[in-house]
Formats: structure tokens, C-alpha cells, sequence
């Protein structure tokens, strides 16, 4: 599958040989979930390669925020099981999963005001007790997180008068709080203008660039041909293509899928596939 | 292979150095007791808290139509508590002792808890309208109480109260339950329900069988009031405080984790249904055992928690404990307000809380209007 080495990457990540047999990365396995009777999730496997970003594909409807809500524990799956560098997320303890693997979902919303810095301090909760107050480490962790989401200025500003483009920061500041090797995003770009896109997804290239392991929900293809390393194509719950971009987003797939047949040029200055719908 | 990701060079350039930011020192190995300023704070005004508590436990004690001197009470405790010799009087040793004392300590140790419930339903339910009545539970004691005030059942007041509580808390849960999942939204409505049911019922049995006096016995009752409160009622009032507010009131985090709802809460390790289950638990069986001392008395579980949080922010750390604090300061002096303000006519303390109540909600209301949608 992972044909391509980044090359930008190699300077950063440790080096991908393991000294154990298990796939690096998420594994997820034969996962169902229904809801009233219909599968939502119906049977999916597939991999999130390891230090890389890897977009989850689909029309809406497909079963991308269930799915999401699988792997990261929120809503538990009937059938199957999602590994992430050997550990089974689905049998693990949910504080364990809490530190292994962070979710942003797709507008959450606070019940009641608080600021920016609160909020990532919510991502410490799993490394603490339930009793405890947050410690000089914690701390520390939530700076880290709000400078490496660029969220430092926003620190004291109130979650509810951000701007989209802010508040996704934020929300990846929390993740981040969480120190996870998993990060899981449901349509971070939504509701965002280009400016805030880019700047999200470039932050999601470089946390992988760095061995964090990105999967997030996309609807828009333009950006997954652009940004992803590698994508999963959903439909009606099942997958329906899973590898690089280019092997993927191809005209046969895109229009069986979502029903138009693009055409595919070479970016002139990237040299990435670009999607023309 | 060619294909990097769009704008590699100006992507490159604005990355933020991996790893740790370069001005935070590395974490590992630190000692983790420390604590935070937010957290000194906290402490720092539940002892602040306290010391009002004290003073406002000695203000309802010492005010009433038979003026007492701080000696006096002093001398009535010490003789009660530690067997010394008592120099006031009988009678005004039994209106300490019998009267004032346990009445503002039951006062103290109602509006703690009521507070305490206050914080965890509201933030249970997403619903800055909840209180700690909101599974019915006033409706539930109040029938109870009704019915044996005006039916002549034969069994205590507070045991009916409580009984009656129980009942209507099984029933929202169970009517919540049938709907699927526990969420806030069927957890309100569901209480909804009970409570409309329980109130026709008691309504009912009001308009039935209510004749003279017995008319202004209910009204008391049903308006709440710690008149009545002697030495039990501390106790059932104080041990429940002990045993599931303290508890309550340290499930700040476990709250806090819940601010983005409950997928957002699963991601972060809380077992979120259980969770719901045994908070609404301990909250119903708190605001059982208090409503059965002292009828059901608004506002403090509803207004209290918000204006706690006008002052302190809104992380459940600490708004549960100085709620607490807060509660039980503003139930002694409301009650204080109830036995003195129209001597020798007595106000049910409930009458005070709502006419206090409501203009603080709509002051809060206003100073927060620009976070309101």
C-alpha cells in the first residue's frame, strides 16, 4: 500500500522498522455498527499507515462520523476490532484508549462558556484521576498543545466568539492535550474559508509528519487529492477503495461512488493529483 | 516519488518545530503535586466560605424574638456538646438548643445539598434550566407528603416524602430508560412527565380532601420550609450530605469531561452512560432525603449554581464546592429573613428563596445576555 516515502518526512519520524511483528498504525477489522436496524457500518477493515494522513472518504450518508465514533470509542462496535500499533482499541480500558487516541468531532459545542485553555484542559483528563487537579505536567502538556495547534493567543479568548478556522484549533489543541498517537477528525473543514483549510490540514501534515497517526473524515476531494497520503473510500457502509491518492481518487472510482466523473490533472507545481469535478 | 502536498515550501516554513514548543521545558520526571492557581483559589474561598457559614450559623441563632447574647449560645452548645454547666436558663437553653440550632443547621445542610444537585443536573442534562426537582422528585415528595398530611396515612412525613420522591425518580428513569440511551434530552422530558403526573395527582388530593387549617400546613409544606426542623432532621438532612453530596461535589471532573457532549466524553475515558446513571442516582436520592426535611425549596438548586459561576468560571471543580458553601450561606440567612421579616408571622423559607431567586436569574440573565442565543 504505502508505495510512496515522503520524502519531507524521513528527517522527522522515527524509523518505521519495528522490532515486532504487528503493523504499525491502525488496523481496523471487519467493524459493524447499526442503528434501528440498518447497518451504518457494515463490515469495514481497512489501514491507516503510521505517520501519515489518511483521508476518510465517502458520500454523505456513507458512515464516516460512525465509523469515526467506532475507532475512537465513542459508540461501541457490534462486530470486528480497530488495533492501533498492536493494541486492540475495542477491548482496551477507555482511560488506556483516551491516551492512545484523541477525537475531534464535527461541531461540538460547549454547554456552558469557557475558554480556550479550559477547554484543551479537558484533554488531560484521561492521564489523570477523576479526583485530581490538574498537575504542573498537565500543565505543561496543554501549553505544548496550544502552541503546536497555534492556539497560544487564543488561550484566554471564550470558545463561543472564535471564528470556525479558530474554534478547529482549539478543538485540535484539546486533541493534542491528550498527547495521542491516534488523532481522529470528522470533517475538520467543514464551515471553514481556504485560508483556514490549509492551514488545518497543513497542521495535520506536519503532526504526521512528526509519527502522529491522522485520520480524518473529508468531503471535500480537492483536498484529499491534495493532502492525504493515503484514502478509504466509503459507501453504504462498506469500503469500497483503500490505498494511495492517486491509485484511488480515480475517474471509475470517483463517479461509481459519488456519481460524477472528474477529470484528474497533474498539479504543475506539486506534482499531485488535482481533481477537476 | 514526486508528489508532495500543495505549497511545500511556504508549508515547511510555517511548521511549528516538532515535538515540545522550544520555550516549555521538558515535562517528565516533574513532581505532579502541585497545585494550580485556579485550584488555590478554589480552596482559598470555600475557607472564606466557611468562616461566613459560621458567622451566618451564629446570626440565625442569635436573631428572633428572644434576643440572645453570643455567651448565652455559647454556653448552651458547650453544655449540650461537652457536658459543662449551662447559665441561661431552660427555656432559652431549649431555644438554641431544641429551636434555632438545629433549624439553621438543617437550613445549612439543605442548601448545600440543593446547590450541589443543582450543579450535577444541569450539567447531566445540557440544561441551564435544570434543578435538582427536575426527575420529579418534588412532585413525588410532595404527593407523599400531601397524603399523609390531608389522607392520614400512617407512616412520618419524611418517610412519605422520601418514599414518594423514590417512586417518581424510579419512574422517569424508567420511562428515560425505555427510550433508549440515557440522554439529557429524554432524561428532562421523561422527568417532565413524572413530574406533571405527580403534581395532577397531589393536586388532586388537595382540592379533594383540604379543609381549613390543613390548607396552610400544605402550603407551607409544599412552598418548603425548615420550621419544623429538629435534631433528626439534621441527621437525615447531614448524613445524606456526607454520604452523596461530598462525592457529588467531588465529581468535577468527571462533569467537566462531559462540556462537549457525550461522544466527546467517551473519547476521553468516561464510561458515560454509567456515569449518568449513578450522578442522577445520588443526585435523586440527596434530593429525596432533603426534600423529606424540608418540602421542596426553589431556586437555590436552580439560580445558585449559575451566579456561582459568574464569579468563579465555569469548570465543575470549582463550582461544586463553592456551591456548596454558597448554598447552605444563603439558605441559613433566608431562613433567618422567613422567621423575622413579618414577626410574628412566619414565611415558609421557599417564599424568601423565589422572591430573592427570581430577580438574581434575571440579573444573571442579563449580565450573561451576550452568550445567549
Amino acid at each position: 500500500m504505502r508505495r510512496r516515502s515522503a520524502p519531507e518526512r524521513v528527517a522527522t519520524t522515527t524509523p518505521r522498522a519495528t522490532t515486532s511483528t504487528a503493523p504499525r498504525g491502525l488496523v481496523a477489522r471487519d467493524l459493524a455498527w447499526s442503528v434501528a436496524g440498518r447497518r451504518v457500518v457494515d463490515g469495514v477493515s481497512f489501514r491507516a499507515p503510521s505517520g501519515a494522513v489518511t483521508g476518510l472518504l465517502g458520500p454523505n450518508g456513507s458512515g464516516k462520523s460512525s465509523l469515526l465514533r467506532l475507532v475512537a470509542g465513542a459508540t461501541r462496535a457490534e462486530a470486528g476490532s480497530a488495533s492501533f500499533d498492536g493494541a486492540d482499541l475495542t477491548t482496551l480500558g477507555r482511560r488506556e484508549r483516551a491516551r492512545i487516541a484523541a477525537f475531534v468531532e464535527q461541531d461540538a459545542s460547549a454547554d456552558r462558556s469557557l475558554t480556550v485553555a479550559d477547554a484543551t484542559e479537558l484533554g488531560r483528563l484521561p492521564h489523570r484521576g477523576w479526583f485530581s487537579p490538574p498537575s504542573t505536567s498537565d500543565r505543561v502538556a496543554v501549553r505544548t498543545a496550544l502552541a503546536r495547534a497555534g492556539a497560544t493567543e487564543l488561550a484566554d479568548r471564550d470558545l463561543a466568539t472564535l471564528s470556525g478556522g479558530e474554534r478547529q484549533r482549539a478543538h485540535v489543541a484539546r486533541a493534542l492535550a491528550q498527547e495521542p498517537r491516534l488523532l481522529l477528525l470528522d470533517e475538520p473543514t467543514n464551515h471553514l474559508d481556504v485560508a483556514a483549510q490549509r492551514e488545518l490540514l497543513t497542521l495535520l501534515a506536519g503532526l504526521a509528519a512528526d509519527g502522529t497517526t491522522v485520520l480524518t473524515a473529508l468531503h471535500d476531494l480537492t483536498l484529499a487529492a491534495a493532502w492525504c497520503d493515503h484514502v478509504v473510500v466509503l459507501d453504504h457502509g462498506r469500503v469500497l477503495a483503500e490505498g494511495p491518492v492517486e491509485d484511488v481518487l480515480v475517474p471509475d472510482v470517483v463517479e461509481a461512488v459519488w456519481g460524477v466523473r472528474p477529470d484528474i490533472l497533474t498539479h504543475p507545481r506539486t506534482g499531485r493529483p488535482l481533481l477537476v469535478l | 516519488m514526486t508528489n508532495a502536498r500543495p505549497a511545500l515550501a511556504s508549508r515547511t516554513s510555517t511548521r511549528v518545530a516538532p515535538g515540545p514548543a522550544a520555550d516549555v521545558p521538558a515535562h517528565e520526571g516533574r513532581p505532579a503535586a502541585h497545585r494550580d492557581r485556579a485550584t488555590t483559589r478554589t480552596w482559598l474561598l470555600v475557607a472564606i466560605g466557611l468562616a461566613v457559614l459560621v458567622l451566618a450559623l451564629l446570626v440565625a441563632v442569635l436573631v428572633g424574638p428572644a434576643a440572645l447574647t453570643p455567651a448565652e449560645v455559647w454556653s448552651s452548645v458547650r453544655h449540650h456538646m461537652l457536658g459543662g454547666e449551662a447559665t441561661l436558663s431552660t427555656l432559652r437553653d431549649a431555644i438554641v438548643w431544641e429551636g434555632r440550632l438545629p433549624r439553621a443547621l438543617t437550613a445549612a445542610a439543605v442548601g448545600a445539598g440543593l446547590a450541589v444537585c443543582g450543579v450535577v443536573m444541569q450539567a447531566l442534562t445540557r440544561n441551564p434550566l435544570a434543578d435538582p426537582y427536575l426527575l420529579g422528585l418534588s412532585s413525588g415528595a410532595s404527593l407523599g407528603a400531601v397524603s399523609v398530611l390531608l389522607l392520614g396515612l400512617t407512616v412520618l412525613l419524611p418517610v412519605a416524602a422520601f418514599a414518594g420522591a423514590g417512586l417518581a425518580l424510579v419512574a422517569s428513569l424508567a420511562l428515560a430508560g425505555t427510550l433508549g440511551a440515557l440522554t439529557p434530552t429524554r432524561t428532562v422530558l421523561a422527568g417532565l412527565a413524572v413530574s406533571q403526573l405527580a403534581a395532577a395527582a397531589t393536586s388532586l388530593v388537595i382540592f379533594w380532601s383540604a379543609e381549613g387549617d390543613s390548607y396552610r400546613e400544605v402550603l407551607t409544606w409544599l412552598m418548603g420550609s425548615v420550621a419544623g426542623a429538629g435534631w433528626s432532621s439534621v441527621a437525615i438532612a447531614g448524613v445524606a450530605l456526607l454520604v452523596l453530596g461530598v462525592p457529588l461535589a467531588a465529581a468535577g471532573n468527571v462533569l467537566d469531561a462531559m462540556t462537549f457532549g457525550d461522544h466527546a466524553a467517551s473519547a476521553l475515558g468516561v464510561p458515560v452512560e454509567r456515569v449518568r446513571w449513578g450522578l442522577l442516582g445520588a443526585v435523586a436520592l440527596l434530593t429525596g432525603a432533603l426534600v423529606s426535611v424540608s418540602g421542596s425549596i426553589g431556586f437555590v438548586g436552580l439560580v445558585l449554581p449559575h451566579a456561582v459561576r459568574a464569579i468563579v468560571g465555569s469548570r465543575h471543580r470549582a463550582v461544586l464546592p463553592v456551591s456548596a458553601v454558597a448554598g447552605a450561606i444563603v439558605l441559613v440567612l433566608a431562613d433567618t429573613l422567613a422567621r423575622t421579616a413579618f414577626e410574628p408571622r412566619e414565611l415558609p423559607v421557599g417564599v424568601v428563596t423565589a422572591a430573592l431567586g427570581a430577580p438574581a436569574f434575571a440579573w444573571l440573565l442579563h449580565r450573561t445576555r451576550r452568550s445567549l442565543t
